[in-house]
């Protein structure tokens, strides 16, 4: 049947040239972290076969109550992938998965600890058939954890690791950041460490076991956050929006009439080039406020300063005020105007394609962007099974009965 | 190298990156980051630091600033070298030579002393070259501030993050330049497997807002799913409302944070309320009937939490089997045993630095990462760098001292 969702035209780089061409991962990964790293493997060149469950992985069957757009995020998580179908609770179909190992670069998993040992698909065994086996494991706490089997969604790693208890507002309790991160940090280190173990590999032939935590992964992001703890020898309080290691000044969000504005001043020239736009709007911008530890001894009287420019006008006379000044202003951006910014489409990180039953849809592509067209070319995420023959025939070389036997054992 | 044939039986393994050259170059935190993976996983890693650093953020005049580097900079060597002078960028330049890798702030700066990657690359084909830079080298954006408040108001990552009765408030963590470090980290190491295999290098573009971007997916799909949301922000409750209970819960003690992802879980969570005596309303059995009830649902699960410290919380909700986590102080992050035993946080004793390290979260099971070393003192490695690499003799680097085309220790 031909596939009728309709992809743009694009100019096709140098396959030659997609950094990750030859190479084989067999992604077990499900939701948004390890599918994240597979994705990015996808979309450097490597042959990436998602492997589901019968029913489709949990966020393929979100997407099919397609509650509140929740069947966005799969389309976007798994272009470049090829589909197939694995029933890994009975016996051949962990067979089949075995044989699929044994010819495979990486194998990527995100199940919670102890899943793959218990099934006898450990890095142990998939190393007896395949020695150079990259397996690359993400999890929330780590193999061997002192957490044991407690279970990791996001927001519990969000708030184990303070991410939580340093977002938010003075006087206000905790929060949670908007978006994944403790899942998408998960999954960007995963790909960092399967590339690290390839390029060993190609070195030196040693297989690896990848050892990806979601805690892990978070904490260095934690950097300023510990380092103002320690530097004012207390637990940090939320900073709000003021700069978190006490560093710049003015550095913070600003209403305006018709929105917010951020202003981020680091230096001294960009602090001239505010008190610059400050005057021209008639705003007396007193003197012993140059040198920035000047300006956080008087952070008060600075924010109100910006406060004051800010509050009398729209978000578009601030921006062009600070546009035409050279001073660093950024509008506080609804995520609606973000998704729907031309930026991203010239830079080519997304690409509008229409999808029969979802619509127009802008397709991420791989922020790893690779000199001026180094990008695979773009293809739409597979639908449940659909390279099974591709896969399970042509690759593993089963023969089209034995295909047809495993679907009506409903191992695939 | 050492003979590391042996693959998965552990007995002797070489650091993936061991042998290879990464010269860093600017201040920003997600270039540290880089070179904090790239040290700790073998790599030998200069930084060049610029007197002023890149963009005129110069060397880190405060405290947390200094504590943070600190963290990020470990393993590493530093020369001072002033790029402005022809003898600094031909002294630049031949390190270049030498190196697998270069990376770092190539920004508006670089490019005015004729060190832009595309020159570096094309005078060196096999070299792998990777930009951080808020949009990318592709020109869209040049003047975007890379402040980490500046990158997340503009990406919408802080409309999404607060409470809905509050403004919009920034992420605590440095999501924007951790994301964007390690997808430059990801992009250098696809291009080092690139390498091996092709002889060929690559310039790897990373722009601060794609990387960031991702992370937000399921808003991004809540965004394109429906009627735009103006108060899109939720607090620690489940943005797309398909959750439910989700959120941070008040103990006697402090907050825990869980996430009822299926019925099974809330029937549970049922069974500790009644052994409580807390009543649970007929018609709360569905996911769609808790989100339809949001708010009836937080209140009893408050019920039960308030009775009980965060400990004794987290222990009886995860023996239930549902994921929750105690929203933990940075305070009780940084004490936490389970940390030390995975070797993330290592205990160090430095004098003027911070009691504790991180280990790298690229984590190879079975294998042990290098030891935490120091993070230079500027200009430290002037002598090993420049003999090492270049064969430059000790009379002719304190020459180039003397020269202030190495800036030497006594300027910091």
């Amino acid at each position: 049947m031909p596939d009728q969702r309709v992809l743009p035209p694009e100019s096709r780089g140098d396959e030659d040239e997609n950094l990750l061409r030859g190479v084989t991962v067999i992604d077990l990964g499900q939701i948004y972290n390890a599918p994240y790293a597979t994705l990015l493997l996808a979309q450097a060149g490597a042959k990436v076969i998602k492997v589901e469950p019968p029913g489709g992985e949990r966020n393929r069957k979100r997407a099919k109550w397609n509650l509140n757009g929740a069947g966005y995020p799969f389309e976007m998580m798994n272009a470049n992938k090829l589909g197939v179908t694995l029933n890994l609770k009975i016996p051949e179909g962990r067979e089949l998965l075995l044989d699929m190992a044994a010819r495979a670069d990486v194998l990527v998993e995100n199940f919670r600890s102890g899943v793959m040992d218990r099934l006898g698909l450990g890095p142990s065994t998939l190393h007896r058939t395949n020695k150079s086996l990259v397996y690359a494991s993400s999890s929330g706490f780590g193999k061997d954890s002192g957490y044991g089997t407690l279970a990791a969604m996001d927001v519990t790693i969000q708030a184990m690791s303070g991410a939580m208890d340093a977002t938010g507002f003075e006087g206000d309790p905790p929060v949670k950041s908007g978006a994944a991160i403790a899942d998408f940090f998960a999954g960007v280190h995963l790909f960092g460490g399967i590339v690290t173990a390839l390029v060993r590999r190609e070195r030196t032939g040693a297989g690896a076991v990848v050892d990806v935590a979601m805690m892990d992964a978070i904490l260095p992001s934690m950097a300023p956050v510990l380092g103002a703890a320690f530097a004012r020898h207390q637990v940090v309080v939320r900073s709000g929006n003021e700069s978190i290691t006490k560093a710049y000044a003015p550095y913070n969000m600003y209403a305006t009439t018709s929105g917010h504005v951020v202003v981020a001043i680091r230096t001294d020239d960009e602090w001239q080039a505010l008190a610059t736009c400050l005057r021209a709007a008639r705003i007396q911008v007193p003197g012993g406020l140059e040198g920035v530890e000047s300006r956080l001894e008087r952070l008060r009287e600075v924010d109100e300063l910006v406060e004051k420019w800010t509050k009398s006008r729209t978000t578009e006379e601030i921006l062009a005020a600070a546009n035409d000044g050279h001073v660093p202003c950024v509008p506080v951006r609804h995520l609606a105007d973000v998704v729907g910014d031309p930026y991203f489409r010239r830079r080519g990180l997304l690409v509008d394609c229409d999808l029969p039953g979802l619509g127009q849809l802008p397709i991420l592509r791989s922020p790893i962007r690779v000199g001026d067209d180094g990008r695979v070319r773009l293809r739409l995420a597979p639908k449940l099974g659909e390279h099974n023959r591709d896969v399970y025939v042509n690759w593993l070389g089963r023969s089209p009965e034995e295909l047809h036997a495993l679907q009506r054992a409903g191992v695939v | 190298m050492s003979d590391v044939r042996s693959h998965a039986g552990h007995e002797e393994f070489c650091l993936p990156l061991e042998g290879y050259r990464f010269l860093e170059v600017g201040t920003s935190e997600g270039t540290c980051y880089v070179g904090f993976l790239a040290a700790l996983a073998g790599a030998s890693v200069c930084r060049v630091e610029m007197p002023g650093g890149e963009g005129g953020l110069g060397p880190p005049h405060n405290e947390a600033v200094a504590l943070e580097l600190g963290l990020l900079n470990v393993n590493k060597r530093s020369i001072v070298l002033d790029l402005v002078g022809d003898k600094g960028r031909t002294v630049f330049l031949d390190l270049v030579g030498q190196a697998d890798v270069v990376f770092g702030d190539f920004g508006p700066r670089m490019d005015a002393l004729g060190l832009a990657p595309e020159t570096l690359f094309a005078a060196k084909p096999e070299l792998v070259c990777g930009s951080l830079t808020p949009a990318g080298r592709t020109g869209e954006l040049p003047e975007l501030t890379s402040a980490e408040l500046a990158i997340q108001a503009y990406v919408g990552l802080m409309s999404v993050t607060g409470f809905p009765s509050n403004p919009p408030v920034q992420v605590g963590p440095a999501v924007a330049a951790f994301f964007s470090g390690a997808h430059l980290y990801d992009g250098i190491v696809s291009g080092l497997f690139h390498r091996e295999r092709t002889g060929r290098g690559c310039i790897i573009d990373i722009a601060m807002l794609d990387s960031l971007y991702p992370a937000l997916m399921s808003n991004i799909g809540l965004v394109l799913g429906g009627p735009f949301n103006p108060t899109p922000r939720e607090g620690n409750r489940n943005a797309g409302q398909a959750c439910a209970p989700y959120n941070m819960y008040e103990t006697s003690t402090g907050y825990v944070a869980l996430r009822v992802s299926r019925d099974e879980h809330w029937q549970a969570l049922v069974g500790l309320f009644e052994t409580d005596h807390i009543g649970v309303p007929p018609g709360l059995e569905s996911m769609a009937d808790r989100v339809a009830s949001v708010d009836l649902v937080d209140e009893i699960v408050g019920a039960w939490t308030r009775r009980r410290s965060t400990t004794e919380a987290c222990a009886a909700i995860d023996a239930a089997g549902v994921p929750c986590g105690p929203v933990r102080t940075i305070g009780e992050v940084v004490q936490d045993p389970h940390l030390r035993t995975r070797g993330i946080v290592v205990d160090r004793s430095h004098a003027g630095g911070l009691p504790i390290g991180l280990q790298t979260p690229l984590r190879f099971y079975g294998e042990t990462p290098p030891p935490l070393g120091d993070a230079p003192s500027p200009s430290e490695h002037d002598f090993d760098v420049l003999g090492e690499w270049l064969g430059v003799s000790p009379e002719d680097v304190a020459e180039l001292r003397a020269t202030s085309v190495l800036r030497g220790p006594d300027v910091h």
